[in-house]
C-alpha cells in the first residue's frame, strides 16, 4: 500500500469533501452572489456616466477574490480546531499529503473557478446593461462620437498593458496571501482568521522597519534602490555608481521571493499538519 | 497486536501518562478503567495516532500511530465519547466513507443498524444523540478494523440500547480483532470483557484476565463481622457487607467489576500482590 499518495484515494476525498460541503457551498455561493448584485447596484446608481468601466470590474473582482478567498482559506482546515470533528478528519484513512491537497484542491482551484464564474456570470449582464444604458440616457448630444462599450474584463489576458502587470501582481498577492491563511487555519485552532490576519500585520511591520532599518547597515557612501541594487557614491562632486547582482541572479531571487511563497505556506501547512494533535 | 512501552504524555506541564506500558493482544475486549482524568482517553488517542507520546513508544505491528498512515488507520477506528457525524443521509455516509476500509462489511453495517433499530433513510444530523453513538459504533464495527477503540461507548444510552450494545460487541468479536472499552460504568462492561485494565495517575495500576481474577479473588456477601478485618476490601451493603477476598480455597464466584474496582483504588499493592502468589 501507498502510504504517501494514492490518486483513487484523494479522489474518494475530493468526492467526500464535497458530498459534506456541498450544500453550505452552494449557500455561500449565492450569499456572494447576492452581495456583488448589491455592489454591482450600487456602481451603477453612482456612477451615471461610465458604470462598470473596467477599473470597477478590476476592483470588484479582485476585491471579492482577495477577501473572500482569504475567508475561505482560513476555514478550509478550520474543522481541526473542532476536537469532535478534527478525531474524525484525522482518523480518516488518507495521508496527510492527500488530505492536503484535497484543501488545496477546493480552497485554491475549486472556489478560483468558482468565483471567477460566478464573477462572469453577473458581469456579462452587468456590461451588457451599462452599455445600453450608456448609449440610451448619457450618449449626449448624440452627434458627438459613440461612447466605447465599457468592455469585459478579462482576468487573464487584457490589451492593457498597465493592467497585465496589475493582473499578475492581484493573483500573486492574493496567492500569497491565500495560503498564509490556509496555513493560518491549520496553525490557529481558533479564530484562525483574526490571528492569521493580527500575525500577518506584525510581519509586514517587521518586514517594513527591517527595509527602512537596512540603509543604516550599509557603508557610508552606500545607498539602497533596492533589495538588489545599491548605489555607491564617491568623489567630488559625488558621482553614483551601481552595484548590481547579475541578472539572472536579481530575476531568480526576485522569482522566488515572488512566486515561492505559496509553495513554501503550503509545505509548511503539510507538517504542521502531519504534526496535529487531538487535545483536550 | 499493540505494544505500548514506556509511553508518557503531558498537557503543556501537566503530566498525565507517566511511564505506561501495556501490551494488547487479539481475540480480547479489554476493559479500561479509571477515575476522571485518570489518562484513559488520552491513552486511547496516543494508541489512534492523535496524540503522540513525549516519551516511550507505541507499534502497532509495523506501523507507528502518529504517523498515521493509511494503512494503520484502515486497521484501528476509535468511537470517541465526543464524536462528530457529517451532515448527511446515513446511505451517502456509507457510499463515500466506506470505500476507505477495504474490509468494509455491508452486511455487517445493515445487521448492526437494524439490531440498534436505527432508520436507515435518514440524515445523520436528524438522529437523536443516542442513535447518532449506535449508528457510529455501527460504522465502527463494519469497517474491518482489526483494533477498535471506544471512550465511553455506552454514555448517552438509554438501558435498552445498553444492553444492545454489549449483544452487537461480544458478537463482533473474533479471533483477529481486539477491543478495548473504556468507561466509568463498570456495570456496562460486566459479562462482556475478558480483561481489566485499571488505570491511575498516568499508570496501569491493575491488568489481569477475567479468568485470573476469578480464580484469584473471591467475591462474596458476610454476616459475620470477623470475616472483615481479612477481606481486601469490604463495604456495607443492605443485607450484610459485600467483600473482595484472596481466594484460596478456590471457590468460584462471579467477579463483581465495581467491587474489583474500589478495591484496587484503595488497595493496590495488596491487591497486585494476591496475583503475584
Amino acid at each position: 500500500m501507498n502510504n504517501h499518495f494514492n490518486l483513487n484515494r484523494w479522489w474518494m476525498l475530493v468526492t467526500l469533501h464535497w458530498v459534506e460541503n456541498r450544500r453550505r457551498y452552494v449557500l455561500s455561493l449565492l450569499a456572494i452572489a447576492g452581495a456583488m448584485i448589491a455592489i454591482i447596484g450600487f456602481i451603477f446608481a453612482n456612477d451615471r456616466h461610465r458604470p462598470m468601466s473596467q477599473n470597477y470590474q478590476f476592483g470588484l473582482y479582485y476585491t471579492g477574490l482577495c477577501l473572500i478567498g482569504c475567508f475561505y482559506g482560513s476555514l478550509i482546515f478550520a474543522e481541526l480546531g473542532r476536537k469532535r470533528e478534527a478525531t474524525l478528519y484525522l482518523s480518516l484513512p488518507a495521508s496527510q499529503l492527500e488530505k492536503l491537497l484535497c484543501g488545496l484542491f477546493y480552497g485554491v482551484i475549486g472556489f478560483f473557478v468558482a468565483y471567477s464564474l460566478l464573477f462572469y456570470l453577473l458581469d456579462l449582464p452587468a456590461t451588457k446593461i451599462a452599455d445600453h444604458l450608456i448609449i440610451k440616457y448619457y450618449w449626449k448630444p448624440r452627434n458627438t462620437p459613440r461612447p466605447e462599450p465599457v468592455g469585459i474584463y478579462n482576468i487573464l489576458t487584457s490589451s492593457d498593458e498597465y493592467r497585465v502587470k496589475d493582473t499578475i501582481a492581484a493573483l500573486v498577492i492574493y496567492q500569497v496571501l491565500q495560503s498564509t491563511y490556509i496555513l493560518g487555519s491549520i496553525y490557529f485552532s481558533r479564530y484562525s482568521f483574526v490571528k492569521t490576519t493580527l500575525a500577518m500585520l506584525v510581519l509586514f511591520l517587521l518586514g517594513f522597519l527591517f527595509l527602512t532599518n537596512l540603509p543604516r547597515a550599509l557603508p557610508a557612501n552606500f545607498d539602497l534602490d533596492n533589495l538588489f541594487r545599491w548605489r555607491r557614491h564617491s568623489g567630488n562632486p559625488p558621482e553614483h555608481e551601481w552595484v548590481l547582482f547579475p541578472a539572472w541572479l536579481e530575476n531568480l531571487l526576485t522569482g522566488i521571493i515572488t512566486y515561492s511563497l505559496p509553495l513554501l505556506f503550503w509545505f509548511v501547512s503539510l507538517v504542521r499538519l502531519k504534526e496535529k494533535e487531538v487535545q483536550g | 497486536m499493540i505494544t505500548i512501552q514506556d509511553l508518557h504524555y503531558s498537557y503543556r506541564r501537566k503530566p498525565v501518562l507517566d511511564g505506561l506500558n501495556l501490551n494488547l493482544q487479539p481475540g480480547y475486549i479489554y476493559g479500561l478503567l479509571g477515575k476522571n482524568g485518570a489518562g484513559k482517553s488520552t491513552l486511547l488517542k496516543n494508541m489512534a495516532g492523535l496524540l503522540f507520546p513525549r516519551q516511550g513508544q507505541i507499534h502497532f505491528g509495523k506501523y507507528i500511530p502518529g504517523r498515521r498512515d493509511p494503512g494503520f488507520l484502515q486497521q484501528i477506528f476509535l468511537v470517541p465519547e465526543e464524536f462528530h457525524v457529517p451532515p448527511i443521509r446515513i446511505g451517502e455516509w456509507v457510499r463515500y466513507q466506506s470505500p476507505f476500509y477495504p474490509r468494509w462489511s455491508t452486511e455487517m453495517f445493515n445487521r448492526t443498524l437494524k439490531e440498534f433499530e436505527i432508520p436507515e433513510d435518514m440524515r445523520l444530523s436528524e438522529l437523536s444523540f443516542g442513535q447518532q453513538k449506535k449508528a457510529y459504533i455501527s460504522f465502527a464495527l463494519s469497517t474491518g478494523a482489526s483494533t477498535l477503540l471506544m471512550d465511553e461507548p455506552t454514555n448517552g444510552l438509554d438501558i435498552t440500547s445498553k444492553s444492545q450494545f454489549r449483544k452487537v460487541i461480544a458478537g463482533s468479536l473474533d479471533e483477529q480483532k481486539c477491543i478495548m472499552i473504556s468507561t466509568h460504568q463498570v456495570k456496562d462492561l460486566e459479562n462482556l470483557i475478558d480483561r481489566i485494565t485499571i488505570l491511575d495517575q498516568g499508570k496501569i495500576l491493575f491488568d489481569e484476565s477475567l479468568d485470573s481474577i476469578s480464580r484469584k479473588l473471591h467475591f462474596g456477601v458476610t454476616y459475620d463481622p470477623q470475616d472483615i478485618p481479612g477481606a481486601l476490601y469490604s463495604e456495607p451493603a443492605l443485607k450484610g457487607t459485600t467483600l473482595v477476598t484472596a481466594n484460596t480455597n478456590g471457590e468460584d464466584s462471579r467477579p463483581d467489576l465495581e467491587m474489583l474496582y474500589k478495591a484496587v483504588m484503595q488497595q493496590p499493592q495488596r491487591l497486585n500482590a494476591v496475583f503475584k502468589n
